[in-house]
Parts: C-alpha cells; structure tokens; sequence
C-alpha cells in the first residue's frame, strides 16, 4: 500500500498514477463521510466529487509529510455543512430534543444492556438532526475532540458538548424503545 | 432517575472529560445507584457500537465513473499547468496516464513511463475507451 508521502510525491510531480493511487485509496472512504453525513446517495456522490476537485486543486500546494485523511475530512465536512445549509437554512438543530421527551418516559431498571448491533445504531444515527449526527460521527468516528468538532462545524464549544449529550441520550432512549416494540 | 443522578456526568464520565473530582463523585453515586450503573452500561454499549461500525457503507457502482472524470480533470489541470511541480515533471504519454485499470494491474507502470519519458516518444491519445481495449486485448487482467 502506498504511504501517503509518496502519494503526494508522486501527484506534486503531475505524474497520474499518483493521483489513480490516491483515489483508489480515499475515494471510497470521502463517499462513506460524506454518505454518513448527508445521507443521501446522489448528494453524497456530488460531494465526493467536489471534494476530490478541490484535492486536485490543493495538492500542488500541499505540505509533504502531512497525512492526507484529516486534510480530507476537513474538506468533506465543510462542503458537506455548506450543502445541509443551502438545503436548509434553518437546519434543524434541536429537533432532536422532542424525540428525547416522548422516549424519556422509560423505567432505567428495565433498560438493559442490549446487544442492538449497527444496522439498528446506524438507523438511529440517520434520524438525528445533520448537525448532531456530524457531531456524533466526528467525535465518535473519527475521533475528534470535543474542540476540533467545535471548529470542523463552526460551532461554540458549548454548543457541540450540548449536541453531542443530547443525541447520544436520544440515541439510548431510542434504541431502548425500539426494543419494546 | 433520582434527582442526584445526572445522565451528561454518565457520558462524561464514560468518556474520561471529567476532572478527578468530578470522577470521585459520580463514582461514589454509582456505587449507590442501580439506575445509573445501568445506564451508564447502555452507554458503553453504545459508544462502542458508535466506534466500531460492523460493516462499511457499500458505495454504489457511479463512483467507477467517477474515478474516470476525477482523472480526466486531473489531466487538463496538469496540462493547463495550473499544478506547479515540486520537482522537473516527467513527459509521461497522455495514453499511458489516466485508467485505474492500468495502475492495479501493472506495478511496474512508473517504470515504464519513466523509461518512455525518457525516450521521448509521444503518442497519440487513444483516451480511457482505447486504454481499456488495449488492457482487454493484451489479457492484462490478473
């Protein structure tokens, strides 16, 4: 597998299969954050496009011995937030919070710990609010800190720790509750 | 839940974001708590889960095509010289350049435009169509 150095070697060199190799190795991966983002697939496939436009774009001036995924990531978030926003510009930030109300009703004795499995996390994770489920797969996924959630979506701190407890409580209370049914 | 207990302390302490003090404290609930010991293994269950998603999204069959525009436009941004380069650019043959096809299935393919470069032969573009008849015709699947 090639390391990312020599992906970027090769690509600042304008030689082709560099950039063949840097797709072969992230394209998937932009279209799965992305998808996992916006859950939508034609949507998801422009994304990718447009991120990896901006790639080639970028490249030329791309510091070597940087690791390309996070430069990646940030590029798929913003153009993924840009979209939710021109979809909506309201987006629904704290509709969350009613799902939260109807479920809280839950005896904790009863919730036991449960083996839900993804499909049934991942359904869940679908039906929060963009930006919440943004935060949730940023902290939870790719393993940001609260901080780096708080910049990648352009948001106060406060703001993401609010997001992030809230969805994770609506998440549990939702998966418990699928379970009684 | 009782009054004392707090479900964003459960997370927080879930996730290692609390002060020592702050830890002692709700240690010392859960030793007294059943409702949040519970809850607290709900959410170790689904922050693991959130962690480690059991299969990868598929991606769909267009992202193929789309490989095949990526190289295209990187193609015309080399041409255009809108790519400055870090380092004196190889003429690599237009024909030779673009199909993901050609780069899986030859690992010695630098070598080979290195070598053409160097010769300095140029030849006329047959574009991804003739690139995969070239591949087909010369059984180069492996």
């Amino acid at each position: 597998m090639d390391t990312d150095d020599r992906l970027i070697e090769l690509c600042q060199r304008g030689r082709p299969e560099g950039f063949a190799r840097l797709l072969l190795a992230y394209q998937d991966r932009v279209y799965r954050r992305a998808y996992s983002f916006v859950r939508h697939r034609e949507d998801a496939l422009d994304l990718t496009q447009e991120v990896l436009i901006r790639t080639i774009k970028g490249l030329p001036g791309f510091t070597p011995g940087r690791p390309l995924w996070p430069w990646l990531r940030r590029i798929t978030t913003n153009l993924c937030l840009n979209h939710l926003r021109a979809k909506s510009p309201l987006l629904p930030l704290m509709a969350g919070e009613e799902l939260a109300e109807v479920a809280g009703g839950e005896d904790p004795a009863d919730v036991a710990v449960s083996n839900w499995g993804w499909q049934r996390v991942n359904a869940a994770l679908a039906r929060l609010p963009p930006l919440q489920r943004m935060a949730v797969i940023l902290r939870h996924q790719e393993g940001l800190s609260y901080e780096e959630v708080a910049l990648a979506l352009e948001l106060p701190l406060g703001t993401v720790k609010t997001y992030l407890f809230r969805s994770r409580h609506t998440l549990k209370a939702e998966l418990a509750r699928d379970e009684e049914v | 839940m009782a009054a004392a207990c707090d479900d964003n302390h459960l997370q927080a302490y879930l996730e290692g974001t609390l002060t020592a003090a702050e830890q002692g404290q709700v240690e010392g609930h859960l030793d007294s708590c059943l409702a949040c010991r519970q809850a607290l293994a709900v959410y170790k269950q689904l922050f693991w889960d959130l962690e480690h998603p059991a299969a990868a999204e598929p991606v769909p069959a267009e992202l193929g095509a789309l490989s095949d525009r990526l190289m295209a436009a990187w193609e015309k941004a080399q041409t255009a010289g809108t790519a400055p380069q870090a380092a004196p650019r190889l003429r690599t043959p237009a024909w030779l350049g673009a199909s993901l096809y050609w780069t899986r299935l030859t690992p010695g393919v630098s070598e080979v435009i290195d070598g053409l470069g160097r010769a300095g032969r140029r030849l006329p573009p047959l574009g991804l169509a003739g690139l995969k008849w070239l591949v087909r015709r010369g059984g180069g699947r492996r």
